[in-house]
């Protein structure tokens, strides 16, 4: 142990060393912050994709701008350009005591496991992944209420009576979509065969175009895709087909405005100001924090409103109604699938 | 007789250096000028400004009376001088007539006037007896051409003051005396010209008067018919050198290299060698002479075994090294001083310790298991420096930093320290002044008297005829003529160099075939 | 060696061989200077930035462990560059051959199972192995089929980024059973013990310091790095001497992969104890500035992972509290790099300024001179 430390001094020297040098050499003085004392301050850490990627850092960005309208608080963001830097960005938030430090993706789950038990007095939030700490909340949605309705519409739409899904990887969440999807369709009408796929990635779009032409060629028209990058291959497929689509996370009715008939977004800025909400009010807790319909943690575009006639997508409102109402309980998973019975509708 | 140019006291410093210290130099209009001085001395520097290539720190140019300052070479081309540098500043891509007109084209229109290039470079080929080929490509033609080429280019400008720098190192025996007959029409037809060499012995042929420069200082100027050579190497060295080593007499003994029929390719794939026999003997120095490019090189790298060979055997007493690795011949005794000090010799950016340790590194003392004892390197190195005179200031100095006389004394010290047997001198003097080549000179005499045997390859007849029991002469990779001491002249040598027959040179009496041991024998094949 | 006996041209040399580390040190200045304009060029406040900086590196234990955790793997790929280019050889390669070695060190990790006297150091030495192995492949194609190795090591990193990116996909061989896209974490027996209670930091430092005494040692004191170093200067007087410059290149190579497998493995274990996609954020790459950096010299290239090191976790902090965006702050680094490396131009000037002050004192300026030539 004493050599380890002679080390470190060696290390400590040769870095004051390197401070004497530099033209700015204050390291020991304390930076005063931009936020006031009192004003609460909120950080995020984004995955590698970083701001700007038009899905998830950006969607739960949109909700700390709408903390900092709403109630004040200072936000700031800190990037990560590679997975190794979330554990080191994660820990810098929180030396500087944050009031709520959010980590966005599933891939950070080892690194929020690592660094939320060492400050067991600050505030975390993970985005669609869960962990088992008492000081993280763990921001989920509940996809199969959307996935419901997704399946109501593909039934609906569908004139071949058989619709498709393509997965990226077999997760946890994925199969959550899965199980709401099928029993969407099957609430519309039983008989309407469902094709399901995996791609076992979710950033290989030639499989996706590859898995999704094969269920059109079997007969699907109508393919529901959740599978990240993977399922722009899907949308590809549609447009040279000339089939349905249905996106995933945000509006994707850009990418194909004619193939792409609906969207089940995800309110990931709409989860994250519901938890920031609470540690203004002081209410904030660890745990799990799942957000449906009603919370408008899931939702249908509002694009689809172009492709889909209005007469289904009052029906499909009706439903969404139902499901707020907790008149369906749309399956969470494959086996609580086994055991759905299908409401009727009005 | 009027003065073409003065120049006056003229001062160039460099970095550490004072190359022109206060030099002064004034050459007549028609003479052949001869600038004479060691490695070094300033003799380039001083062309340098003259030219138009660097500018003085101090002192002033009077061309024809008149002060000038020259801006750049361009500048002085147009006030009528010109210099043809030792490394020729030619585009091989192109013919001998675009090099001529490059940057000076006459023009019809938009189109260049080739006609009239091709006319104008005949002319002046003409009139001086300027042999070259119009059309060939500046890549294909030999060397003596090519400087014949940069003489023409500077003359198609209108250059009335001619630099040559060291023109005679690149060149064959022969195309030195064409040079001669070249500069000698150029004055009869009133240009001057400036000579840079360090070769005595063309002061005495060609100049008229010579100017020495001693460490960036004039010794002297003289009119070339009143001093002699060894009053010249004075001058230039500050005492008396020794310019042909004497050597005792020394008779030969057992073979200790012997090459039989060897056959081997040079790195383009063309055959190189074609069927080389030789032997060298304990106590004999061998000499080959040859216009570089005739194999010498390959016949080296084939026996020290840096190059593969086609067919043949490699004896060094009774042991066959044919197939060895280069350490292996080195560990059986074979020493070698590349021709190339610079690539092969030393490792430039290795300080002089590490320099003495190659080849060393593997052995006793110097090897301890795995390690390298630095200590005993050191040591070595001191006493290497101090017994071959190397000026460094210390072993701990990189190779690159130390003058090309001094790096050749480390290479030689090394060798000489491995005590060979056989020792393969390629070119051992290349490029070293008079001091340098002394010294060499001396070693290689010494080791003679140890009773070693030495394999000397050199372009530089002198040397061969100076240190040589016996001459070989290679052309086109053959052997193609054995001469003992004594027997041969420069004039023999050379023809046999350029590949002609000697019968026809001059009736020397020969026998059918070269056989290893006969002496006096031209190879007809 | 007793300073009084040695000669006055050896005291000279220890004035001169000032001129590296003043060298490295005027480099950072410049580039530290260099990096406030451009900062006060985008109406950044240069010193508000730099002591931000400083105090993510520095200003608390936590934010120096960090720092030292992110120097420790650059130790590796910065005396890998150097170990090649010492031989002449450019080993775009460490990359690949870091993949290599952490996804060895991770198998061996988390699959097989005995005492940590054995498993922690055969999990290193099976990264070095490998990445050795990976690094041997353009060493063997430059030496005898004169492919040139700056192509093959890149193409080489590609093959491993794609091998890495199969072994942990669904269904791959190394994918552990989580969510994740990355293997199991390996077992406490094949750990890194951390040293600094508190921070991230694991006695992977001390193999990385280690490791940079013997790369020394190898390099300037043993007979094959002395070989390799003839090679790498010169291969023809190397040849021409009776070294084979063929082995050289492959053992130089099969050494330097050795060293970039080994920042994988300590990556691995001691700090991430899994291996997953995308694993190295770039170290291989910023182990060749951290050679030229260092000057090829492993003290400089301990020195100069430390000042990348240090950029990589204050970054962070710049981020964090300055509120500079990542990309300012990418250029800024990129921009510190690239000055200290001009610290090469100052060579010339220093040796010169030495020289100066050595004629002027009680040397004879002809014996200068003469040396010269």
């Amino acid at each position: 142990m004493s050599r380890t430390n002679t080390l470190l001094i060696v290390l400590v020297v040769l870095a004051m060393v390197m401070a004497g040098c530099s033209p700015a050499a204050t390291p020991t003085k304390a930076v005063p912050t931009a936020a006031p004392a009192k004003t609460l301050s909120f950080a995020m850490v984004t995955d590698q994709s970083g701001l700007g990627d038009q899905a998830f850092n950006d969607a739960t960005w949109s909700g700390f701008e709408a903390l900092k309208k709403d109630f004040g608080v200072t936000i700031k963001v800190v990037e990560s350009s590679e997975q190794a830097q979330y554990v080191p960005n994660l820990s810098t938030l929180a030396e500087q005591k944050e009031d709520m430090i959010v980590g966005v993706g599933f891939l950070m789950k080892d690194a929020m496991n690592e660094v939320a038990p060492q400050y067991p007095n600050i505030h975390f939030a993970l985005v669609d992944s869960y962990v088992n700490q008492p000081n993280v909340a763990c921001i989920q949605f509940k996809e199969n209420e959307g996935a419901f309705l997704m399946g109501a519409i593909a039934a609906y739409m569908s004139k071949t009576r058989k619709v498709g899904f393509v997965g990226g990887m077999e997760t946890e969440v994925v199969k959550r979509f899965e199980a709401g999807y099928r029993a969407g369709v099957m609430t519309v009408d039983p008989k309407v065969k469902v094709l399901v796929s995996y791609a076992g990635a979710f950033n290989d779009p030639a499989k996706g175009k590859e898995l999704a032409l094969a269920q059109y060629h079997q007969g699907a028209d109508v393919i529901f895709q959740v599978a990240g990058l993977t399922g722009t291959g899907v949308i590809d497929a549609a447009k040279e087909t000339n089939k349905m689509v249905i996106g995933v996370d945000r509006d994707q009715n850009y990418l194909a405005p004619h193939n792409v008939i609906s969207s089940m977004v995800k309110g990931l800025g709409k989860g994250v100001y519901n938890v920031g909400k609470l540690v203004v009010e002081g209410k904030f807790k660890g745990g799990s924090y799942r957000y449906g319909l009603a919370e408008g943690g899931v939702d249908i575009a509002p694009s689809t409103s172009k492709n889909v006639p209005p007469d289904i997508l009052a029906k499909v409102k009706k439903i969404k109604q139902m499901i707020i109402d907790g008149k369906i309980k749309p399956p969470a998973t494959l086996d609580e699938l086994k055991t759905f019975t299908p409401p009727t509708l009005p | 007789m009027t003065t073409a140019i003065e120049m006056r006291n003229i001062v160039k410093r460099f970095p550490r250096v004072l190359a022109n210290d206060h030099v002064s130099l004034t050459v007549e209009e028609g003479e052949i000028h001869s600038l004479l001085g060691e490695n070094g001395a300033g003799k380039t520097t001083l062309m340098n400004i003259l030219s138009g290539l660097a500018a003085p720190d101090e002192g002033e140019i009077l061309l024809h009376g008149t002060p000038v300052h020259f801006r750049s070479c361009l500048d002085a081309i147009k006030h009528g001088i010109g210099m043809v540098h030792q490394h020729f500043m030619l585009v091989p891509v192109f013919t001998v007539t675009e090099n001529i007109i490059l940057g000076n084209e006459p023009k019809r229109g938009f189109w260049l006037n080739m006609k009239q290039a091709r006319a104008k470079v005949a002319e002046l080929s003409e009139r001086y007896g300027l042999k070259v080929d119009p059309d060939a490509l500046v890549r294909d033609i030999p060397v003596g051409m090519q400087q014949r080429v940069e003489i023409l280019k500077a003359l198609s400008r209108g250059v009335r003051i001619i630099i040559l720098d060291e023109p005679t190192a690149v060149l064959t025996p022969q195309e030195v005396r064409e040079l001669y007959v070249v500069m000698r029409a150029l004055r009869e037809a009133g240009h001057t010209i400036i000579f840079i060499t360090h070769k005595l012995q063309e002061v005495e042929e060609i100049t008229d008067r010579v100017t020495v420069l001693r460490d960036g200082r004039v010794m002297g100027t003289a009119e070339t018919q009143d001093v002699d050579e060894a009053g010249l190497a004075r001058m230039m060295v500050g005492r008396d050198v020794v310019l042909h080593v004497k050597k005792e007499k020394h008779s030969a003994g057992e073979v200790r290299l012997q090459v039989e029929h060897l056959f081997a390719k040079d790195a383009r794939g063309l055959p190189a060698l074609k069927d080389v026999s030789l032997e060298v003997r304990a106590g004999e120095i061998v000499g080959i002479a040859g216009v570089a490019g005739n194999g010498q090189n390959e016949l080296v790298e084939v026996i020290t075994g840096l190059r593969n060979k086609e067919s043949g055997k490699i004896l060094l007493g009774d042991l066959d090294i044919s197939e060895m690795t280069p350490r292996e011949r080195m560990y059986a005794g074979l020493g070698h001083i590349p021709q190339d000090r610079q690539r092969r010799g030393l490792v430039m950016n290795f300080s002089l310790i590490d320099n003495f340790l190659m080849g060393f590194e593997d052995s006793p003392p110097f090897a301890k298991g795995p390690m390298l004892d630095y200590a005993e390197a050191k040591r070595f190195s001191r006493e290497s420096i101090q017994m071959f005179d190397v000026r460094t200031p210390g072993p701990h100095v990189l190779a690159r930093t130390l003058s090309g006389g001094n790096q050749q004394k480390v290479i030689i010290a090394r060798e000489f320290r491995r005590d060979p047997a056989i020792l393969i001198a390629a070119q051992p003097t290349r490029g070293l002044d008079v001091a340098a080549i002394e010294f060499v000179h001396e070693g290689l005499i010494k080791l003679r008297a140890q009773d070693k045997a030495i394999l000397l390859i050199s372009m530089e007849l002198t040397e061969i005829l100076d240190l040589s029991d016996r001459i070989l002469v290679m052309y086109e990779g053959k052997i193609v003529g054995s001469f003992k001491a004594g027997q041969a002249t420069p004039e023999m040598l050379g023809l046999l160099m350029a590949g002609s027959n000697i019968d026809q040179a001059g009736g020397q009496e020969n026998t059918p075939t070269y056989r290893n041991g006969e002496e006096g024998g031209v190879d007809h094949g | 060696m007793d300073k009084s006996k040695r000669p006055l041209e050896e005291r000279r040399f220890s004035l001169l061989s000032l001129v590296s580390p003043i060298q490295f040190m005027l480099g950072i200045i410049v580039a530290f200077i260099a990096g406030a304009l451009f900062l006060w060029a985008f109406q950044e406040d240069a010193i508000r930035a730099y002591s931000v900086l400083f105090k993510g590196a520095f200003g608390s234990k936590r934010y120096f462990g960090e720092t030292l955790v992110s120097t420790t793997p650059l130790i590796f790929t910065g005396l890998s560059v150097a170990l090649g280019f010492h031989c002449g050889l450019f080993n775009m390669g460490v990359e690949g051959q870091l993949e290599f070695g952490a996804m060895v060190a991770a198998y061996i990790g988390y699959a097989w199972n005995m005492p940590k006297v054995i498993h922690l150091p055969l999990a290193l030495l099976g990264g070095a192995v490998v990445g050795g192995i990976w690094g041997a492949v353009p060493g063997y194609l430059k030496a005898y089929h004169k492919i040139h190795e700056v192509i093959t090591t890149i193409m080489l990193n590609y093959i491993a980024y794609a091998v890495a990116d199969y072994m942990i996909a669904v269904g791959g061989p190394m994918k552990g059973n989580s969510d994740l896209p990355a293997s199991p974490k390996i077992m406490a027996t094949a750990r890194l013990d951390r040293i600094w209670p508190g921070t991230r930091l694991s006695a992977g430092i001390i193999v990385a310091l280690l490791m940079a005494v013997l790369v020394w040692f190898f390099i300037f004191r043993t007979r094959i790095g002395y070989k390799m170093r003839a090679v790498g200067f010169s291969a023809d007087a190397a040849e021409y001497a009776g070294i084979n410059p063929k082995t050289m290149t492959v053992w130089a190579m099969a050494l330097s992969g050795a060293l970039g497998g080994m920042a994988g493995a300590v990556e691995v274990l001691g700090v991430h104890y899994r291996f997953f996609a995308a694993f190295s954020p770039g170290y291989g790459w910023d182990g060749i500035a951290v050679a030229l950096l260092g000057l090829l010299h492993p003290v400089g290239v301990v020195a100069a992972a430390f000042l990348l090191g240090m950029l990589r976790s204050g970054s962070i902090t710049m981020q964090a509290i300055a509120g500079i965006s990542k990309e300012v702050i990418s250029i800024l680094t990129a921009l510190i790099i690239f000055f200290s490396a001009t610290n090469q131009t100052l060579k010339p000037m220093l040796e010169g300024a030495i020289r100066k002050h050595n004629l002027r004192g009680d040397e004879d300026p002809a014996q200068e001179k003469k040396h010269e030539g």
